[in-house]
């Protein structure tokens, strides 16, 4: 989150430079990475067998953030730019939301609550929503903020030139082949239409089109779909939208089954460290840390991807599913204090993800890379991977 | 919802997940992982009955503590032990040996079940060969290809687990050589479809490919 | 997708054509003739609700619980339309010799000297939505088993005639291989084709195999050395778009009701019984692209088609059917709908049960013969203990397989097999790896009922699963059964199931051919197992005195060997195509000889199978029909004859 804190810090500006420009978008990767780690402790502390809407609607949203990720990446690239997916990326946790104005409280991870569902529709609350600031103010929302790219955006294609904004290698841009089974289809990003396009889903799925609940999925001639605030809308309150409400109804539609004791409680604030003082006792610290450690390959993974390999998602997509199951083992254990055990809580992922983490992450991926089979246009080939991968995977 | 008058695991459900580790060969983290320990301990309470499974959770308990593992078990004892390990592994609860299901009384009909749909996804049988569930936790495209880790060897999962020395065998006077499995610890042929795994008979030794009919 | 409708809804039009069965070959060519226009009827038997997320979690959640995990176990059974299971069929304790070896207690009564195996599904998507999405072509010679190698039936058409329908029918289901493979097996025949997507990876279990390419193995039936080759297996799941596939791009297609979901298959290992994130291709996919011109009614069981009066040179008019509500209960409402083409698409064994029930197209009396499937002889092996663990429980059931036993003159002594290399462990021959952990342990008494004395726990137990899993290969053998006009459905008043239809009564045995083809198969596994130095457990004997399902014993060169098969799914042969009316039932496009406007589509229509899973030669034929149907309604609605402009007619 550091380039997104200090851009924020610097206050409101329309990016009047490339460089600027790529700052920002810098920034906007990160803002869109920083929500993941929320909705996913909010996803996978579910118990198996309840709230199988809320669980699908959660990871609607999540796909839909990964989407957004990479089409900033890819927006990124085509401007000139070179993501960085590394530990300025990494908030810590409970974390601040930039661009949202003062009024906006920390972000904690926090289980499958009302509580929970509350930071999320306050993450995703629509600028219509949002109060306005007095004129002059700061940053108020991230539909501002990327307005305020946006802006940047087509006014330096006015003075510059299109060819002079949009420098980067079509090589580096991700396209469909590469990306699935995530929140809407991915496309290269080439020119400003490209570009504009990128702008409009992202800021769309999150708060639905002009004055509608729907996101703009149909662009792309998929089905319509609630947009973020929406979807976490019907969770919160129980009930579905009708075919006729709109943005500020409360929903009409039939009830849907969710059980807030179909979960697993956590203290959403527990570290690493925290956990290492019952080292002894509980192998939860030795999990936490390796979850840890396995993000930082993902994330390494990612920034290969978006910097000129986009067939280098092939294995990242295994360590996702990797941290699917790791999660999962976290949240049903007890948690190692015993104190906190006795009040109900399991242990929980941290996402604290630190340099040495990195490190640790670029060595093997890179070993991996190497290993693996992964040209672009030709057939995915993992065979390569040590066995050590396999078990990993499994 | 956090409740903060319930613990996250009782008292009863922290002893049985203990003491399955010797039982199952997975550490106490795995046992919780699974999400299934309070739903198996009601099982085995309610299957074997809550009398029954004192006593034989008595006797378990005992044959730990004294070193004598499951072979210092009474034999219906030891079915019961085999259908918790077969419960933790599977998901599913084991058709028993009649001998036993006869001598524990029991009222429910000796079938395999399985316990709930999100038990059969924890089976634990998956992780001894590094895989995952057939249909559920999926690792991701392509991972088919890659070498599986190899076999892990017996005594660093005795370290790991902190069991130390005691034989976690019955009827056998040693380790099983896995260069020569025996027959009567491997599955042979279901003749029908619809026979539970745990009523599969044991491979007859060694086969014969071909036999001369007079 | 316009959704499914019901009875009373369904009836209220003609239509041009109805379609009996929402399977693949119903839904590939109901959309394809709803998108030349036509108004389309699909009736489908079966319950819907798969369609929705809901629902297909439902089936997914009802797989989970099924204690046997078998093909149809994500589906619940149904009273008002029944179907078979694979859990119908029972062997004999200590059978009398010469007597049978099975009951069968279930939807089809059975009376043949062997089994039929094999089950199908009444649902939505038909037994599509369990099968593993294998989809090689029938190569040149398997068209021609008669002329070449004297024995089975011929086509009246050839494998060129079909390879322009094998490619679209590639692209409507979306089919990932490796085409330069397929190439030299001579299956396939454009030099620049590829296929929509790369072939999905090989497993490690493939590449372990591989280890033995260029070892010849002997066939003694065929009395023939066969060097072995690892071939990759086209399937109909979503892999890695192939960006030189014509005309491209190609996007694999999502879920259907889950946006976005199951771009890739992700190695979930359980195609069969259920892909739980649908990157196995099914028909679901097709019907939610079905145009506005096609209707889709769901619990609509067609009990009969019906003839057309006297002067209209036997055609028929539409069909009887029977729409229930309640799947558990087996009171329904009749209804008539009417159509200018009626196409049977139910099922080889469904569509001559409605033909000889309806007492049509039987001139030749071949409708319910020739009944065919893949016996499948299972072999299990542990693989060297030294080498480590392969890998088994990964990936698709199937990813590649030995092919070099499928064609060439050893068809004239024995019936040629493919061998699946299986990459799910010892599951189908003895329910591994839960009954791995039973045996290991001693759950379950000995033979008597008594406590076994032996077995392992904790980490003992956990080390030997891992080395007795975690080596496990099994080779499933699909032989080739050739048609055989004494294998067949017939119908029997007697017979019926709870709403009063007739259940199909099966006869059903192995010819010598068929059984040397099993036998070889048996022969020659052995022998790759001997080479891969694993230890062969495969045991086909009967044990305690019960013979395993589909066990018989046959006898080559004085040697006899105990063998058993089992059903592969792939009912086919019930309404063959030939080119006369005299031996054969339809035309070699799918047209019934005696009724110009009724067509029976599906594997029942195929003289032989060969030894490729048949259902995309199911669908090439399938498009191949749309296309005549097409044609024959075009000539059916154009006027006879038109006169010249200048003959003084009056402008409308």
């Amino acid at each position: 989150m550091r380039t997104a804190l200090a851009l924020e810090k610097a206050g409101f500006a329309v990016p009047d430079t490339l460089e600027k420009l790529r700052t920002c978008l810098q920034a906007a990767l990160e803002v869109e990475h920083l929500t993941i780690p929320v909705y996913l402790t909010g996803m996978y502390t579910i118990r198996a067998g309840t709230n199988s809407a809320a669980f699908y609607g959660i990871r609607a949203v999540v796909m839909e953030e990964m989407l957004h990720m990479t089409l900033v990446a890819n927006l990124l690239n085509a401007v000139g730019g070179a993501p960085v997916v590394d530990s300025r990326v990494v908030a810590e946790y409970p974390a601040r939301l930039p661009f949202s104005g003062e009024s906006v409280p920390s972000i904690g991870l926090q289980h499958f609550s009302p509580a929970a569902l509350k930071t999320f529709l306050r993450i995703e609350q629509p600028r219509s929503m949002t109060p306005p600031t007095a004129p002059g103010g700061g940053w108020t929302s991230i539909g501002q903020f990327y307005d305020a790219v946006r802006e940047g955006l087509e006014h330096l294609v006015r003075t510059l030139g299109h060819d002079r904004v949009f420098t980067g290698g079509p090589e580096r841009q991700i396209g469909p082949e590469d990306f699935y089974n995530s929140g809407g289809e991915v496309f290269p990003v080439e020119d400003l239409a490209g570009a504009l396009l990128a702008i409009e889903t992202v800021t769309e799925q999150g708060e639905g089109v002009h004055d509608t609940i729907w996101n703009s999925n149909e662009t792309f001639g998929e089905e319509r779909e609630l947009a973020h605030w929406f979807r976490f809308n019907e969770i919160f309150t129980g009930r579905s939208y009708g075919p006729h409400d709109r943005p500020r109804d409360r929903p009409s539609g039939p009830l849907i089954d969710v059980d807030w004791d179909g979960a697993h409680p956590i203290h959403g604030d527990s570290k690493v460290a925290d956990y290492r003082v019952y080292e002894r006792t509980s192998a939860v610290y030795q999990q936490a840390v390796a979850f840890n450690s396995r993000y930082a390959v993902l994330l390494r993974y990612l920034d290969s991807a978006f910097n000129g390999h986009p067939r280098h998602l092939a294995p990242a997509v295994p360590t996702m599913l990797e941290l699917r199951d790791r999660a999962a083992q976290l949240y049903r254990n007890p948690h190692p204090d015993p104190a906190l055990a006795a009040r109900g809580c399991f242990a929980s992922a941290t996402f604290e993800i630190t340099d040495p983490q990195f490190d640790a992450a670029d060595a093997e991926v890179a070993r991996n890379l190497a290993a693996a089979s992964l040209r672009t246009g030709e057939p995915v080939d993992l065979a390569g991977l040590a066995s050590d991968s396999a078990e990993a995977f499994a | 919802m956090s409740d903060p008058t319930s613990p996250a695991v009782t008292a009863d459900v922290q002893d049985f997940v203990e003491l399955c580790v010797p039982l199952t060969g997975f550490s106490e983290f795995d046992l919780y992982a699974t999400g299934m320990a309070e739903r198996y301990l009601e099982t085995v309470r309610q299957q074997v009955g809550p009398d029954r499974f004192a006593e034989f959770w008595a006797a378990w308990t005992a044959a730990v503590a004294d070193g004598g593992g499951p072979q210092s078990l009474s034999p219906v004892h030891l079915e019961v032990a085999r259908a918790v390990t077969y419960l933790w592994h599977t998901g599913a609860w084991p058709r028993l040996a009649p001998a036993a299901h006869a001598a524990l009384r029991r009222q429910p009909a000796n079938e395999e079940f399985v316990v709930a749909p999100e038990a059969y996804v924890e089976g634990l049988v998956w992780r001894t060969f590094h895989g995952h569930p057939g249909g559920a936790k999926p690792p991701g495209f392509g991972t088919w290809s890659v070498q599986p880790p190899p076999q892990s060897d017996i005594l660093s999962l005795r370290q790991d687990l902190g069991l130390g020395e005691l034989p976690f065998r019955a009827g056998l006077t040693a380790e099983v050589a896995l260069d020569a499995v025996p027959g009567h610890l491997l599955p042979g042929l279901r003749a029908a479809r619809y026979v539970p795994p745990s009523a599969v008979p044991t491979a007859a030794e060694r086969p014969d490919t071909s036999r001369e009919r007079a | 997708m316009t959704g499914t409708v019901g009875a009373d809804e369904a009836v209220r039009r003609r239509y041009d054509v109805v379609v009996v069965g929402g399977g693949w070959a119903g839904s590939l060519l109901a959309k394809d003739l709803g998108e030349r226009g036509w108004q389309v009827l699909v009736l489908e038997a079966g319950n819907g609700g798969a369609e929705t997320w809901p629902g297909y979690l439902d089936s997914l959640s009802t797989f989970y619980s099924a204690v046997a995990k078998v093909p149809n176990s994500g589906y619940r059974r149904s009273v008002a339309a029944p179907f078979p299971d694979v859990l119908d069929l029972a062997p004999v304790r200590d059978p009398e010799p010469g007597e049978r070896e099975y009951t069968a207690n279930g939807y089809f009564v059975q009376n043949g000297r062997l089994p039929y195996g094999t089950d199908y599904l009444r649902e939505l998507g038909g037994a599509a939505m369990h099968w593993l999405g294998a989809v090689p072509r029938m190569h040149p010679e398997d068209f021609a088993t008669n002329e070449r190698f004297g024995y089975g039936r011929d086509w009246p058409i050839t494998a060129a005639d079909l390879q322009p329908w094998y490619a679209r029918a590639e692209f409507e289901i979306g089919v990932a291989g490796d085409a330069q493979g397929q190439r030299e097996l001579g299956v396939v025949t454009d030099p620049d084709y590829v296929f929509p997507m790369h072939q999905i990876p090989a497993s490690w279990i493939d590449r372990y195999c591989t280890g033995l390419d260029g070892t010849p193995i002997l066939d003694e039936v065929a009395d023939e050395q066969y060097p072995l080759k690892v071939h990759s297996l086209p399937q109909a799941r979503n892999s890695t778009p192939n960006p030189d596939y014509r005309p491209g791009p190609y996007r694999p297609s999502s879920a259907v009701g889950l946006p976005n979901y199951g771009e890739r298959c992700v190695g979930n290992a359980s195609c069969v019984p259920i892909c739980p994130v649908q990157a196995k291709s099914h028909p679901l996919r097709q019907q939610a692209r079905f145009p506005r011109t096609v209707t889709t009614a769901t619990r609509c069981v067609v009990t009969r088609v019906r003839l057309a009066g006297p002067t209209m040179g036997g055609r028929v008019s539409g069909v009887e059917f029977r729409a229930y509500t309640d799947p558990a209960s087996p009171v329904g409402r009749s209804y008539v709908v009417e159509a200018g083409v009626v196409v049977l698409a139910a099922h080889a064994i469904e569509n001559a049960r409605l033909l000889l029930f309806s007492g049509l197209a039987n001139g030749s009396d071949q409708v319910g013969r020739n009944l065919m499937d893949h016996p499948t002889v299972l072999n299990w092996a542990l693989a060297d203990e030294r080498r480590g663990p392969v890998g088994p429980f990964r990936g698709p059931g199937h990813t590649s397989g030995w092919e070099v036993f499928r064609f060439g003159e050893g068809r004239r002594r024995r019936a040629p097999f493919r061998i699946e290399i299986g990459n799910w462990g010892w599951g189908w021959a003895t329910g591994a790896p839960m009954s791995n952990v039973a045996t290991a342990l001693g759950v379950g008494g000995d033979r008597q009922g008594e406590i076994r004395p032996d077995g392992v726990f904790g980490p003992e137990l956990r080390r030997l699963l891992g080395s007795t899993i975690g080596r496990q290969l099994q080779l499933q053998i699909a032989v080739e059964q050739s048609a055989n006009p004494g294998n067949r459905v017939t119908l029997d008043r007697r017979h019926r199931d709870a709403t009063g239809n007739l259940r199909p009564v099966l006869t059903y045995d192995l010819d010598p051919h068929t059984r040397s083809g099993v036998y070889a198969a048996r022969l020659v596994a052995a022998r790759i197992f001997q080479r891969l130095d694993a230890t062969d457990w495969t045991n086909h004997a009967p044990r305690d005195g019960v013979p395993p399902l589909g066990h018989f014993t046959h006898t080559v060169d004085g040697t006899t060997l105990d063998l058993a098969y089992s059903g592969a799914g792939h009912g086919a042969g019930t309404h063959v195509m030939g080119s006369s009316p005299r031996d054969s039932v339809v035309d070699a496009f799918q047209r019934t000889w005696e009724h110009p406007n009724l067509y029976a589509v599906g594997c029942g229509s195929m003289p032989s199978i060969g030894t490729s899973n048949p259902t995309l030669t199911m669908l090439a034929l399938a498009l191949r029909s749309a296309e005549q149907i097409h044609q024959d309604l075009v000539l059916d609605r154009r006027p006879a004859d038109v006169r010249p402009a200048d003959e003084a007619e009056v402008p409308a």
